[in-house]
């Protein structure tokens, strides 16, 4: 992220919620916390009384579309809402064309970050090449690269394949990086519609069922603790998978996850609000 | 009532209103004139997303005999098979002044699309494994003619529950009925919730048959048979086929159902396809008085 010019104070902020205070910023960073603090001459002030001063937010996952999708969305206009939200880094998947499973891709996306000049743009790299879960790409090179991937996923397409998912696993412990999975058995899930219940059966909707998503969790938990590596899950959405990781965690696997609000609504509410409202 | 999406939508009263209306009907059907004027004037279109022979020809006829206009409208052939979006084209009928749409569509939901789009009445002839709600009511009004009545009759409905509208259709309208229902299927063939629905669930036909005043076999394709819902053929039709024995421990009186198109030595033997206690033409013959009566009481006919 490009340097911020000059000091900046910040007067009656709440960090973390607590008392107000003042915070100085120097070079990009916090020099001073107190009260009353008093502003170098060339500072800029903002009052921010009333508001909760905290770090910078990362988001693990973020679809920036460029290349190949300009048309929804761009790395700039992605990386300035970010920005406008209090988001300090963002992580852009891999799910582009063409699929940011080459170095050259990455470094293309975190260039544009950077000239944006937003806030940090972390690109993610594939786990597969063209996210096809036949081979893997080439995620040394990806780490290498001058956006230094540490993050890869084939989002959007569930690695399926146990053995190429324990192999991905184990190639990215050798750069601390992380494998950051869509868990979804395609099996289970072919032509689904919407989660598999009372409300699918009535409606003749094919089913897409929990279990689908927490069968896969739970062998990447196994899997990621039996080669020591790291596996974040992406977009849970079943209390089940909930259960899955937490014992997973408890058992000294190395794993993480993450939520959306998309996953936690409730087409089955909705349905049950609308269904009778044609006749 | 203004649209037929659902027979879950339909109050007892009301479904016994449109099977009384259908049996007044049916008298027309014996006459020499089949025609009544009640429809004189007033459009009906036919909206076909997939191959229908009996269903369409059935709504045809019905419209017909009230003399209203009728056009046919398939998807192949027509602007549909040039891109154009179900949206566009009920617009389009809308424009022409179509006073009801009868669809039937692939996609489950399709017919409860259609009724926000166009002004006029919307009859659900088969929405992709939802429901076909004028089947279920020619159904009932079947029983209702052979068996002298619905309540507390014993339904079992027998064969693909999972990927069938027919039998969704069926167990709303004949519990609201008064009917009893039992479903009869392989697991693999039953929706995972199929407890929370208001009927009974057998995986043993032997043991529900003698109980039963009513038997509906459904259609199993063969298909399915390399998805895995069942292993062979032959297991399938050994367990869940109707064949004369089985029809033998029915109680004398009961009935055969089937929606049509029966597939022959899978769900149901020749020899009960062919005994006078098979409704399947007797349906069909219901079917048009049935769908003249829906098409009576939606469009206001007085």
């Amino acid at each position: 992220m490009p340097e911020n010019t000059g000091p900046h104070l910040i007067r009656g902020a709440r960090p973390l919620g607590g008392d107000p205070v003042d915070l100085l910023f120097v070079d990009g960073r916090i020099a001073v916390i107190g009260p009353d603090l008093e502003a170098p001459e060339d500072a800029r002030v903002v009052d921010a009384t009333g508001l909760v001063a905290l770090p910078g937010l990362v988001d693990l996952h973020t679809h920036l579309r460029e290349p190949g999708r300009e048309d929804a969305e761009t790395v700039a206009s992605g990386s300035r809402s970010a920005a406008m939200g209090g988001y300090t880094s963002v992580h852009a998947m891999a799910n582009t064309d063409p699929v940011a499973d080459t170095a050259g891709v990455v470094e293309q996306v975190w260039r544009l970050g950077r000239e944006a000049g937003y806030c940090d743009v972390r690109p993610v790299g594939a786990v597969t090449v063209g996210l096809a879960g036949q081979q893997l790409s080439e995620i040394g090179a990806m780490a290498d690269s001058a956006a230094q991937v540490r993050v890869f996923s084939d989002d959007g397409i569930c690695v399926s394949d146990a053995l190429l998912m324990r192999r991905a696993l184990e190639y990215v412990k050798a750069f601390d990086g992380v494998i950051a999975q869509h868990a979804q058995e395609p099996r289970l899930t072919e032509g689904a519609q919407m989660n598999e219940g009372c409300v699918s059966d009535r409606l003749g909707l094919p089913g897409w069922p929990a279990v689908a998503e927490e069968a896969i969790i739970a062998r990447d938990c196994l899997l990621a603790q039996h080669v020591g590596s790291r596996l974040h899950v992406c977009h849970v959405s079943t209390k089940g998978s909930v259960d899955i990781i937490r014992w997973a965690k408890e058992r000294g696997c190395d794993v993480t996850a993450e939520v959306t609000p998309t996953t936690c609504s409730s087409p089955t509410t909705w349905w049950r609000a609308t269904t009778r409202s044609t006749r | 009532m203004r649209h037929l999406l659902s027979t879950g939508d339909l109050s007892r009263d009301e479904a016994t209103l449109i099977l009384d209306t259908a049996a007044e009907l049916a008298q027309v059907g014996d006459r020499s004139v089949k025609k009544l004027p009640t429809l004189r004037g007033r459009t009906v279109v036919n909206l076909f997303y997939e191959d229908s022979t009996r269903t369409r020809t059935s709504f045809e006829l019905a419209a017909k005999r009230l003399s209203a206009d009728v056009i046919n409208f398939s998807a192949k052939g027509s602007s549909v098979s040039k891109g154009e979006s179900l949206k566009d084209t009920a617009l389009t009928l809308q424009a022409m002044g179509a006073d009801a749409v009868v669809i039937r569509h692939g996609a489950s939901g399709a017919a409860h699309r259609l009724a926000h789009w166009v002004d006029g009445s919307v009859l659900n002839a088969g929405d992709g494994t939802h429901e076909h709600p004028t089947q279920a009511l020619l159904d009932a009004y079947t029983m209702r003619d052979r068996l002298g009545r619905l309540d507390g009759l014993r339904v079992a409905v027998v064969g693909d529950i999972l990927h069938s509208r027919v039998a969704r259709s069926n167990v709303l309208l004949l519990t609201t009925l008064g009917a009893h229902v039992t479903l009869v299927a392989p697991p693999t063939l039953l929706p995972v919730s199929v407890h929370t629905w208001p009927c009974e669930v057998s995986y043993d036909l032997d043991d529900v048959l003698p109980k039963s005043d009513v038997v509906m076999m459904l259609r199993v394709q063969a298909e399915r048979m390399r998805d895995s819902f069942f292993p062979s053929v032959r297991e399938y039709s050994r367990n869940y086929g109707l064949d004369g024995e089985r029809l033998g421990r029915m109680p004398s009186d009961a009935i055969v159902m089937h929606p049509g198109p029966m597939v022959r030595g899978m769900e149901i033997s020749a020899e009960v396809a062919d005994s006078p206690r098979c409704t399947v033409t007797e349906q069909v013959a219901n079917g048009v008085s049935l769908r003249m009566a829906v098409l009576y009481l939606l469009l206001g006919g007085s």
